[in-house]
């Protein structure tokens, strides 16, 4: 992982100013000041692997292994889901590709592909991008999963809050959503059931897409250091 | 073969499109972890074709969005084991999404390994000459060897005999 630098007064100062600042000046200022956006356009030096006009691919200088790279959008995004789908796709072709060439051509037998959207989940740079990392038996990394058990009935409430609103994102059409509960959420319902029922069906997708975009994931990209 | 994600996919799912199904998973790391699989069986990644990878990948973006949004998350993970080192579980290509919070005790947190410059240079230049099928269709031969281990894990892993307890 690259570290960033801690914060000088000056710095402190400028975040007062930037306080004042439209989004748009405030976005445009984020990308000057991101040390990958300057990888990117090559006037901080890196070890690039593969490049094309959406991602860029690097060795990460404090690797987890060795031949961990990281692969980036060339475009400034903080988060996965700010990301627009098509390059989204392109990005993660490449992640497959650049994994399968990793396993070929250092004799490794697996890799972890890992993302962090959020400080909360371990992000600390400013810039989006996946890690590529080469896996050997035992290598004692810190990312497999510690998995936990689950009540049958916390899993099948779990499962009816979460199935009509992945179904609303994904688009599906109607036959292929799974029910939906109708009318008022009969009283033992939880409240968290509620919060469910206000995306009603009638959402659109534009909707959605309108509000991925939105002050939310503004929050979540804030949460990083 | 049996694969739990095939077999239990009904008890799990929560919507599937054309391409890809969204599981919840059974044994969550937190509460809400999903899992996003190629509908067809594929045991690893380098069999799923381009077109459902950028379909599971962008599904996985959108379910960022909805944890963020919908159940509170502060952000989430988005991870695949590919392969028995890096500690793929299940004879079939999945794709974790891990909504996180603040203290939840999850840690993915590595130590940099240290790496001279001439072993970084060596590396480099080797990745270097293997990037030429990068970015064009890459052909998935001399990956069918790996592809038996992990059809014949199944028989003897302990963690997909918990995958087929399914609450």
């Amino acid at each position: 992982m690259i570290v960033m630098p801690e914060m000088t007064e000056e710095q402190k100062a400028l975040q007062e100013k930037l306080s004042k600042m439209s989004p748009e000046e405030l976005r445009e200022f984020q990308k000057s000041q991101c040390i990958f956006c300057q990888i990117v356009d090559g006037s901080i030096p890196s070890r690039v692997v593969y490049k094309d006009a959406k991602v860029v691919a690097l060795m990460d200088i404090n690797p987890a292994s060795e031949g961990h790279l990281l692969v980036l959008p060339t475009e400034h995004y903080q988060v996965m889901p700010q990301m627009p789908e098509e390059d989204l796709k392109h990005l993660f072709i490449v992640v497959k590709q650049l994994s399968q060439m990793l396993i070929k051509t250092l004799g490794v037998e697996g890799t972890t592909i890992f993302a962090a959207n959020g400080g909360a989940a371990g992000q600390r740079a400013n810039h989006f991008m996946v890690h590529i990392i080469p896996r050997a038996k035992d290598d004692g990394l810190p990312l497999n999963m510690e998995l936990k058990q689950i009540s049958g009935s916390q899993f099948e409430q779990m499962k009816k809050q979460l199935a009509p609103i992945v179904a609303q994102m994904l688009g599906g059409k109607p036959e292929d959503k799974p029910k939906e509960p109708e009318g008022k959420p009969a009283e033992k319902e939880e409240k968290t059931e509620e919060e469910v029922e206000e995306k009603t069906p009638e959402q659109t997708d534009e909707k959605v897409e309108e509000k991925k975009g939105g002050s939310d994931l503004d929050k979540i990209a804030d949460l990083l250091k | 073969m049996s694969c739990p994600l095939c077999d239990e996919k009904m008890k799990l799912l929560l919507h599937e499109t054309e391409t890809i199904s969204v599981l919840l998973h059974p044994r969550p790391a937190v509460p809400g972890h999903l899992l996003i699989t190629p509908k067809e069986h594929h045991p690893i990644l380098e069999q799923v074709p381009d077109n459902v990878i950028g379909d599971m990948f962008s599904a996985a973006s959108k379910m960022s969005a909805l944890l963020f949004e919908g159940m509170k998350a502060q952000g989430t993970n988005v991870l695949m084991q590919n392969g028995l080192p890096a500690g793929q579980t299940e004879p079939h290509v999945s794709l974790h999404v891990i909504p996180r919070t603040q203290d939840d005790g999850i840690d993915f947190t590595w130590q940099p390994k240290q790496i001279s410059d001439e072993d970084l240079n060596r590396i480099e230049n080797a990745l270097k000459g293997g990037t030429d099928s990068v970015g064009v269709a890459a052909a998935p031969e001399v990956l069918e060897e790996k592809t038996e281990e992990i059809e014949e894990m199944e028989e003897d892993n302990e963690e997909l005999k918990h995958l087929d307890r399914i609450p």
